[in-house]
């Protein structure tokens, strides 16, 4: 599975290797607190649905969705896992060699945020070193009922250089936005022709070279 | 009755004390008065864990092989034996309680709006998803039902000198209208709510307001199960009283066991009985589970849940030899895929028919139950080499998983096949101690 590059590229319209347009593939997963939305900016995201009443993850569900950035485009391989601590132990093998995080809280409950920032240390430390993460700060549309502070959470992302935007996935509200922040942050590798390693979604962060992800 | 001891022994050890697993309730023969229903004498704390806190991990483990914890001795619950047979409360069952008994449920004066249409099941149609009216044979349903309400009635004789008979019919399917008594009796519910003494304890939890914790846990989920059921749906007929259910129930799991408290893979289950029974019925039949049929899988750390993830792998090796190496080549840990088949016994991933047909297997035969559908699934799903090619990383195969063909995961299809896989005991427990060595080691090596 030394080429996954190649394979996604392949399934993803054989754009690799033509023109200036590569197709990387690129693991992100969804962390938060339960509740706080983290399915539900998953379906705004791909499906652009909203579900008043979203089903609880249990374990975690997998989906797809591909951006176009200027010369290259991203196919995101989302892993949305369950929110509760109980699933805690499991969480590892979901983070697992992901590139890009987006961890989630509830801007009408500071718990949650707490429970951020607790992931966000936990990636710091286990996850690849040079994961792109994202604080999302969801349901803004419920700003009326706001307990955690836009500038608090600012400042907290800024300390721990992740980005940052509060979201809505019941309007939509930079929805789209911060998954796209997160593929131009993400390594997209020089232009085809130079020999590239490729990333290796499977194996253990630690074995992974970071750094690019294109043919 | 050894189809009820191999159904449990495969999850019933543990390698850790805290999550010893069988805390239920001791079961006695002494009570057997009918005077149950209308005594409230309140009892002291209804479960000791004294007994499985004195067990030392490693003694669980030789227990569990000798002698798996006895759902058959703590299970002497023939209805026969009591005198309030016929479940208890099920005739003064309320519209909310029940929505597949009641052929026609009082509408709520709602202001003159109609309740959208629903499916059988009680789901709402979508406006493109038609259903397709199954032909259904009324003469065989008659005949069944007649079979069912005989078995019913002596139901300790066919528990114990037919159970091949009880095997056979409910791989057949129980019939609609009996299927939340069966259910009840199948699990051992029935008499657990009758004679056991352990008939008072969800009156004490119902009492109990429960842990501010799980409460606010619960409450939380309440209206993210089955949304378009109209047992809990927002729109439905019932209004709130189906997620009121679910909310009572669920807490007085988390009063029964603190130690535990509430899983979000809990509440798919409760709903699924609460569609086919009162909440008191509901919430014997959820204990039973919780206690006999999945220990552990819903505690924190899910140790039980992980150890049956390793045995499916281990199965998989055996029965689909093609499927097991794709995975193992990718990476793809059983976790990945099983922990919401498993801990919701297939609710959330099965068509409706089909899970009620597995439910009514599961809880005949117990959790093999749940390692043979998946079996299926897997097998029928990445069995061939074409397959595999389709699916050729770690991604695409777990949503695969998550978008499993339909051809495959109609009842027909899936009764069949699991009716026809051999899974006798012995090998499960072979794979059950490996899966747990394995743990040990891994464990010891942290």
């Amino acid at each position: 599975m030394a080429n996954r590059g190649g394979n996604s590229a392949s399934r993803a319209g054989g754009s690799a290797g033509t023109g200036s347009n590569r197709t990387c593939q690129f693991k992100l997963v969804l962390l938060g607190e339960s509740a706080v939305g983290k399915s539900s900016l998953v379906l705004r995201f791909v499906k652009g649905q909203f579900h008043e009443y979203q089903e609880s993850t249990i374990g975690a569900a997998f989906l797809t969705q591909t951006v176009c950035l200027d010369d290259a485009t991203v196919k995101f391989e989302i892993w949305d896992t369950a929110g509760q601590e109980r699933y805690h132990s499991l969480a590892p093998m979901y983070y697992r060699g992901a590139q890009a995080a987006i961890v989630v809280y509830d801007i009408t409950n500071q718990d949650s945020f707490q429970k951020a920032k607790n992931w966000v240390k936990e990636l710091q430390r286990q996850a690849s070193p040079n994961i792109v993460m994202a604080l999302a700060g969801n349901k803004a549309d419920m700003a009326n009922k706001r307990t955690v502070e836009y500038e608090e959470a600012q400042a907290y992302a800024e300390d721990n250089a992740l980005l940052f935007m509060e979201t809505s996935a019941k309007t939509s509200m930079n929805v789209n936005d911060i998954f796209m922040a997160i593929a131009k942050k993400l390594p997209i590798g020089p232009p085809p022709g130079q020999p590239q390693d490729t990333v290796d979604v499977n194996q253990p962060a630690q074995q992974q070279k970071s750094g690019t992800c294109c043919k | 009755m050894d189809n009820m001891q191999e159904s449990t022994s495969s999850s019933l050890l543990s390698t850790e004390l805290d999550r010893m697993t069988v805390s239920c309730p001791p079961e006695t023969m002494a009570a057997s008065s009918s005077e149950v229903e209308d005594t409230v004498t309140p009892l002291p704390r209804p479960i000791s864990n004294d007994h499985d806190m004195s067990t030392s991990g490693i003694d669980c483990v030789l227990d569990g092989e000798v002698d798996p914890v006895p759902f058959e001795r703590q299970r002497p619950e023939r209805p026969g034996e009591t005198n309030s047979r016929h479940g208890s409360r099920s005739d003064s069952l309320r519209p909310s309680d029940c929505s597949t008994l009641m052929e026609d449920p009082l509408e709520e004066e709602n202001g003159g709006e109609p309740p959208p249409p629903t499916d059988k099941f009680g789901f709402f149609l979508n406006g493109n998803a038609k259903l397709t009216p199954t032909p259904i044979d009324v003469d065989k349903l008659r005949s069944r039902e007649k079979k069912w309400i005989a078995m019913l009635e002596n139901w300790r004789y066919y528990m114990d000198e037919k159970f091949d008979t009880v095997r056979n019919r409910c791989r057949k399917g129980i019939p609609p209208s009996l299927r939340g008594r069966a259910w009840k009796y199948l699990c051992g519910a029935t008499y657990q709510m009758e004679i056991s003494q352990n008939r008072f304890v969800f009156d004490h939890c119902m009492k109990q307001p429960g842990e501010d914790k799980f409460v606010e846990e619960i409450q939380k989920d309440l209206n993210r199960q089955f949304p378009d059921h109209e047992l809990f749906a927002r729109t439905g007929k019932y209004g709130e009283s189906g997620k009121e259910d679910l909310f009572n129930l669920l807490k007085a799991w988390t009063v029964l066991h603190p130690e535990e408290g509430y899983c979000q893979g809990q509440a798919p289950v409760a709903s699924v009985l609460l569609m086919h029974m009162p909440l008191r019925d509901a919430f014997y039949c959820f204990v039973q589970i919780c206690h006999k049929y999945l220990p552990g899988y819903y505690s924190p750390g899910l140790e039980n849940l992980q150890i049956d993830g390793d045995i499916l792998n281990q199965l998989l090796k055996d029965k689909s030899r093609t499927t097991y190496k794709h995975f193992k080549k990718n990476n793809v840990d059983p976790v990945l895929y099983m922990v919401e088949w498993f801990m919701c016994i297939y609710c959330r991933t099965l068509p409706w028919p089909t899970v009620l047909r597995v439910w009514d297997m599961f809880l005949c035969e117990g959790v093999k139950i749940l390692f043979k559908v998946a079996i299926v699934l897997l097998k029928y799903s990445f069995g061939t080499s074409d397959q595999c090619k389709r699916y050729p990383d770690l991604h695409s195969i777990v949503t695969r998983l998550r978008n499993l063909p339909q051809n495959i995961m109609t009842e027909e299809f899936i009764v069949e096949k699991v009716s026809e896989m051999s899974l006798n005991d012995a090998e499960m427990e072979k794979l059950h101690f490996r899966a747990m060595k394995v743990r040990q080691m891994r464990f010891a090596q942290k």
